[in-house]
């Protein structure tokens, strides 16, 4: 993890300035950048050699995700899987959530579609569930059922991951790909209209996901959790 | 050398009183087909599941497993999952990837056998097993009959010496296991591959079987063959004896003291043999028919076609409710006029005019294979689906598309085929509670409700359980219970015996009895044609979208000649129209 | 029919590789000569994918295009040839637009180079591709792939269970959005608890037991390499000349088109060679057929 880590940095780095040099766009620069940050996350998941139930968490957890996606594909925006998402950070890690994130992300773009916005997409979510992973190994999300303020305070979190976070990575990705001259203004703008058009309504399905449905959800976690002995909070790294 | 054996074999979940298994000692031969049985709950699953280590249960053991004389922790992971391959009960859920040429392959890349072997091998699974046509598709493509299919054919790939197979036909319909079986006896005949198996339906599984293997309580409790066992079985006279294969149950109910090993027919062809020697007695040649009279073989025809007036008094007098009460019924329940329905503009019709009246009090069974439109027709009155023509009546009532709340309150109700399509809750309770939300009851009234509908079905000792941590037809009586409590007069049943042992489907058959005296209509979807001519008034017969035929199940089954009953088949060459085992008991009794 | 073509056909590797590097490439090339043969090779490469259906995806970049080039002059009034002015003075000027026009090029390209790519790299490719690095999380996206219609599926047989026993409320968007999440979350549990079984089903089957290998379904053969060989070539020939200048092209303050050198036109010939393969190979076939075809 320490030496993948290190290598992806001096990659991004080396990457960084020879993409100035070259005088390539900032969304080549950006994408690769991007994707090296989540290399460490794989490396590390893969050189522990995952368990049988571990895979399979993720897998369901991922699937689950990808599933509040299409069936809310009808109405913009309305998006529960950040949710999901970060529900499953709280219950199974910060790992777990950003794997989980990530892996939706690919796999809902198997159905809608890969584009340059895969790999932003990817990072965001994942952000999002590692958030959340290690703010309930921190003790500050309840793994366990939530009260009433509680309740309130994971959901407004989920919606200023989103507004803060999640929105503007994917905006950023809009920035560099589709902006010709990457100036101030021109970022304010694309921000702007991300924030009214998009990440608002996104972090309102977000609020939503995790007020109704966050601790029923954990409670069904912990439940299958504690009998079948699913990958274990505290097994996990990270 | 035993294959496997298992050596006074002991054990204990944690923090439970009982021990799951207790002393079970049990040598598999190489080659031998071994048909474990025994009620739910007797260890029959925690023993299969010893015999591989990566798949045996948390708790306390003693005694040892020995795989051809090594104790089995001593023996790798990867030759132990090679050398056993272990299929389970649920098709979908034991599939891996997303393509059948993959999940061919699973096991092979994680023994990681190199690339040109392991074409090989697929290859030759595919072609063995009749894959290869699918072999390009998504498994969600696939039937539940063709998964369990390739479930077993990713272990065989895999080269297995024994196979273990846990109720491996429980979710299948009939057509399904049967194909499912007679490629696992293929393997065990061919290849010489040992089987060790278990199985709750026991129809056409002892003459499989080299040897029948009976568990009670964690106990090995008969051990020996088939014909033998079956005797023991039926001398006991507990729950067992109903699971034992028709043939069996009537030669030993027939032949009662004078039965012996050597003659108990354990098939049907052998039911037949033994029949025409035991009838072959008797003075008459025709065929005797329930009403007592001899039916001339000349007259069959006539008889089992329109039924003449001795027919029908026969009827009477096997019909479980007496007819007092079926003549005053006037009114129909439910009623369907000309129903057609698609499901989209550009698909086929699925529903082809199909017209039906159900009288109240009375439980109509609707037979007929898969893809006949037999859920679409439970899901048309119900109002799941809305059919584009023709009339559907509850009650008199007419449903126009009608998918208001007051048709499921006191009129109508479907059970669906997976009773965990219903289960949302933690609790059986808040699952049952569930029903009765809006409708303004006090925390009193819920209460006395839950507590009537619990002790009625058989759940009042449930409700603080998770529904999910229940057996299978523990959760069937839940979902019913459910079901019970919208107060229906019209119960739709799709499938309700599919995963059911012997016990629970006699409890199943006690509560429709007991519904259908209060003037409840039933209809049931079913593939269970031993369930239907033992419960039902009426029996359709659904093919392509129309029903085909109606008729009480004597003269419906009597009538047909591959789609009837094991008693039926294995008696119709002297009885003309018995259908339950008891019916061809009475008659080898006149 | 999907996955039948020459182009589908391709082993997973040669397809990557080519897509990776088009893809990458058209984001380093800024050239409007270069821009417009990676646009036309784009489009070419999607139409013998997917046939006729393509059309759509491709009127739907239209907008797309000018939106990109036509904002860019609001944001950036660089360039010295001024086409009109507006909000009392500020500049909208022709070289803003033409650098737009050319992002808007670079952006269109990459659209439709991904919309041949999520034709041609099926999610199978994909993970036989990846299997080798990152086998875990491989075999998840596999697993999710497999259970993502299956819960679709198990969600409206929930959907149908309740509704048979009037429990659906049927209401509003608010009521029925609610009702979705409660499903889902109830989906959750015997998901988890189908998981179990998978895994067991998996460890099983020796999961873990030993390195995993995969099953190749792609042969890797003389075919592949020549074209690997042939892409890989191109590509790295086009990079080289672009490298050494071939490619570039200065926007401001005046557009100023450089003299076309043999360099320039080697570059812009290899690079249309390197991305007019799969249409190439495509097409190729096409005739191929119609030749065959035509003599029965």
């Amino acid at each position: 993890m320490i030496w993948s880590t290190a290598l992806c940095l001096l990659l991004s780095v080396v990457i960084l300035v020879a993409g100035d040099a070259l005088g390539f766009r900032y969304c080549l620069t950006s994408t690769a950048i991007v994707v090296l940050s989540m290399v460490p996350f794989a490396v590390s998941f893969e050189s522990r050699r995952p368990q049988a139930r571990e895979i399979v968490v993720l897998a369901v957890m991922c699937a689950i995700a990808v599933v509040s996606r299409v069936v809310f594909a009808g109405i913009p925006h309305v998006k529960p899987l950040v949710g999901i998402v970060m529900i499953t950070g709280i219950a199974f890690g910060g790992q777990a959530g950003f794997l989980t994130g990530t892996l939706a992300a690919l796999v809902s773009n198997f159905i809608f579609g890969q584009g340059p916005w895969t790999p932003w997409q990817m990072l965001a979510y994942g952000l999002a569930g590692l958030l959340a992973g290690g703010l309930a190994r921190a003790g500050l999300i309840p793994r366990g059922a939530w009260s009433m303020p509680q309740r309130i305070g994971v959901s407004v979190l989920g919606f200023l991951v989103v507004v803060c976070m999640v929105g503007p990575i994917l905006d950023t990705c809009t920035v560099f790909t589709m902006v010709s001259t990457v100036t101030p203004e021109a970022a304010l703008a694309v921000y702007s209209i991300g924030f009214a058009t998009a990440n608002v309504p996104h972090a309102i399905a977000t609020f939503a996901t995790l007020f109704l449905v966050g601790s029923p959800m954990l409670a069904k976690l912990n439940r299958v959790r504690v009998k079948y002995g699913f990958m274990e909070a505290g097994k996990m790294p990270k | 050398m035993a294959l496997l054996s298992f050596e006074n074999l002991s054990f204990s979940y944690p923090e439970a009183s009982v021990r799951a298994l207790d002393g079970v000692s049990l040598d598999i031969e190489q080659g031998e087909f071994v048909l474990l049985c025994g009620p739910r709950g007797c260890g029959k699953t925690t023993l299969l599941r010893h015999a591989k280590s990566v798949l045996s249960p948390h708790g306390v053991r003693g005694g040892r497993v020995l795989l051809e004389g090594v104790s089995l922790e001593s023996v790798e992971v990867s030759k132990q999952a090679a050398r056993i391959g272990f299929v389970m009960q649920d098709p979908d859920a034991q599939l891996v990837t997303d393509k059948v040429w993959h999940e061919l392959a699973f096991g092979l890349e994680n023994l990681g056998v190199e690339e040109s072997a392991m074409r090989l091998r697929v290859a030759e699974m595919a072609s063995y097993f009749g894959i290869e046509s699918w072999f390009n598709r998504e498994v969600r493509e696939l039937s539940g009959g063709q998964k369990q299919l390739l479930n077993l054919a990713s272990v065989m790939a895999m080269h297995p010496d024994i196979l273990v197979l846990d109720e491996p036909t429980s979710q299948l319909d009939p057509m399904a296991a049967a194909e499912f079986l007679s490629t696992v006896r293929r393997l065990n005949l061919e290849l010489g591959t040992t089987v060790l198996m278990t199985e709750h339906r026991l129809e056409g599984l002892f003459d499989l079987a080299d040897r029948v293997v009976v568990m009670g309580a964690g106990r090995v409790l008969v051990d020996g063959d088939p014909r033998n066992v079956g005797q023991i079985l039926h001398a006991d006279g507990d729950g067992m004896r109903h699971a034992l294969p028709t043939p069996m149950r009537v030669y030993f109910d027939v032949m009662s003291e004078n039965a012996s090993d050597a003659s108990v027919p354990i098939g049907v062809r052998e039911g037949r043999m033994w029949l025409t020697s035991f009838v072959g007695e008797k003075p008459a040649g025709g065929r005797l028919a329930f009403d007592g009279d001899l039916v001339e073989p000349g007259a069959q025809k006539g008889a089992e076609g329109k039924g003449p007036e001795g027919r029908g008094a026969a009827n009477e007098i096997i019909t479980r409710k007496g007819s007092a009460g079926r003549a005053a019924a006037e009114e129909w329940a439910l009623e369907l006029k000309d129903v057609w329905l698609r499901y989209d503009r550009t698909l086929p019709d699925v529903l082809k005019g199909l017209s039906l009246r159900v009288r109240k009090g009375s439980v109509h069974a609707i037979v007929g294979g898969n893809g006949v439109g037999k859920s679409t027709l439970l899901k048309a009155v119900a109002g799941v689906v809305k059919p584009y023509r023709g009339t559907i009546r509850i009650l008199g009532e007419k449903v126009v598309g009608r998918r208001s709340r007051e048709l499921f309150r006191g009129a109508l109700a479907l059970l669906p085929q997976d009773p965990k399509s219903l289960f949302v809750k933690d609790s059986v309770r808040d699952e049952l509670a569930e029903m009765l939300e809006d409708r303004s009851f006090s925390k009193q009234e819920i209460d006395e409700r839950l507590h009537a509908v619990g002790e009625r079905v058989g759940v009042a000792n449930l409700m603080d359980a998770h529904p999910l941590d229940l057996s299978g037809g523990e959760q069937q009586l839940v979902a019913f219970a459910k079901v019970l409590l919208t107060e229906p007069r019209v119960l739709l049943l799709d499938e309700p015996t599919k995963g059911l042992d012997a016990m629970s489907k006699i409890g199943l058959a006690a509560l429709l009895c007991d519904l259908v005296a209060e003037g409840i209509a039933v209809v049931m979807v079913s593939h269970d044609v031993e369930f239907c001519a033992r419960h039902a008034d009426e029996v359709s017969m659904l093919f392509d979208g129309d029903i085909v035929t109606s008729d009480t199940p004597r003269r419906f089954f009597a009538g047909n000649a591959f789609y009837t009953t094991a008693a039926n088949r294995m008696s119709r060459h002297v009885f003309a129209n018995a259908v339950t085992d008891e019916d061809v008991v009475q008659l080898c009794r006149f | 029919m999907l996955g039948s073509g020459p182009i589908e056909r391709l082993h997973p590797a040669v397809a990557f590789a080519f897509f990776a590097l088009a893809i990458v490439f058209g984001m380093c090339m800024c050239h409007p000569a270069f821009q417009i043969v990676s646009v036309a090779a784009s489009v070419t490469c999607l139409l013998v994918v997917r046939g006729k259906r393509a059309w759509r995806v491709i009127a739907a970049m239209v907008p797309v295009f000018l939106v990109v080039a036509l904002a860019n002059p609001l944001f950036s009034t660089m360039g010295d040839t001024v086409l009109f002015t507006y909000f009392g003075g500020r500049a909208y000027t022709w070289e803003s637009l033409v650098f737009g026009a050319s992002t808007g090029a670079m952006f269109v390209s990459m659209l439709l180079w991904f919309a041949s790519y999520s034709v041609v790299m099926t999610s199978d490719k994909f993970t036989y591709l990846f299997g080798g690095v990152i086998p875990g999380l491989s075999l998840v996206v596999t697993m999710a792939l497999r259970l993502v219609p299956n819960y679709q599926r198990k969600a409206t047989e929930m959907v149908t269970a309740r509704a048979g026993v009037g429990l659906m409320s049927g209401g509003g968007v608010r009521e029925r959005a609610k009702d979705a999440l409660s499903l889902l979350s109830a989906m959750v549990s015997w998901a988890l608890e189908d998981g179990v079984v998978t895994a067991d089903s998996m460890r099983s089957r020796a999961y873990g037991a030993a390195r995993r290998t995969s099953f190749a379904r792609y042969c890797f053969g003389r075919y592949e390499a020549f074209s690997l060989g042939v892409v890989v070539v191109f590509a790295l020939l086009s990079m080289a000349c672009a490298l050494s200048g071939a490619a570039s092209f200065e926007f401001y303050p005046t557009i100023a088109w450089p003299d076309s050198s043999l360099l320039f036109w080697l570059g812009l010939a290899s690079y249309a060679a390197f991305l007019l393969f799969p249409t190439f190979i495509g097409v190729k076939e096409l005739v191929r057929w119609r030749f065959f075809l035509s003599r029965i």
